[in-house]
């Protein structure tokens, strides 16, 4: 039994949210984008459980495995274009501090996915840090998944029947 | 406070402005969510809204 079934028999519907909210997340966002993010936001929170994870969604849509080992030096690093820089710059100012996200940073995004797209990226960001610091909190290590697979969060949508 | 994103002409709001059909799974996931998480017993409402105030004023959220 992984440490989320465990602590979810307590709070199954709370837990199922939760788990739902990702998967849409995932759902609705660049999966490289959004595995590039998810790894950073690793980083920052010293979250080993994460780091050690892999999005089959991301690695489908062909993100590879140096990309990802840069993923701390996304600033610098030629592996990463101008469209991925502007999304981490936005995800970790978001997680550091959101109310220090400019206008540059929101519009630099919106460059490259336009309105409704940043839209999405922020709250699929929000979400990813809700889970991660739900997890550090909990001490939740394991879980059952992948809850990036396709799909998922409509089964669970479909599931919950409320 | 400005918003920072510009909504579409004709995109479907919140009463506060947020936007609904721009991502519409998370947005209906975190409906779910808030709405599990407030109905939950377990912390008690005065507890749950000092916690509420804490981290709006921790994240200068004055809305």
């Amino acid at each position: 039994m992984t440490d989320w079934e465990r602590l979810a028999a307590d709070a199954p519907e709370a837990f199922g949210d939760l788990s739902a909210m990702v998967s849409a997340a995932w759902a609705e966002c660049d999966p490289v984008l959004l595995e590039l993010v998810r790894l950073r936001i690793a980083t920052m929170l010293d979250n080993p459980a994460e780091l050690a994870r892999r999005s089959e969604r991301a690695a489908a849509a062909g993100l590879d495995e140096a990309t990802r080992d840069d993923v701390a030096r996304w600033a610098t690093s030629e592996r990463f274009d101008e469209r991925q820089r502007a999304c981490l710059a936005l995800a970790e100012q978001f997680v550091l501090d959101a109310n220090g996200v400019t206008q540059a940073g929101v519009d630099a995004v919106v460059a490259h996915l336009g309105a409704a797209g940043c839209y999405g990226f922020v709250e699929a960001v929000s979400v990813l840090e809700t889970f991660q610091r739900a997890c550090l909190t909990l001490s939740i290590a394991t879980y059952p998944g992948p809850v990036d697979r396709p799909g998922a969060a409509e089964e669970i949508l479909g599931t919950v029947g409320r | 406070m400005t918003p920072k994103l510009t909504v579409p002409e004709g995109e479907p709001t919140t009463r506060s402005g947020r936007p609904t059909a721009m991502a519409p799974l998370v947005t209906e996931t975190r409906n779910r969510y808030r709405l599990t998480a407030t109905s939950m017993t377990g912390l008690d409402p005065v507890t749950t809204e000092v916690v509420r105030i804490r981290n709006a004023r921790y994240q200068q959220c004055f809305l």
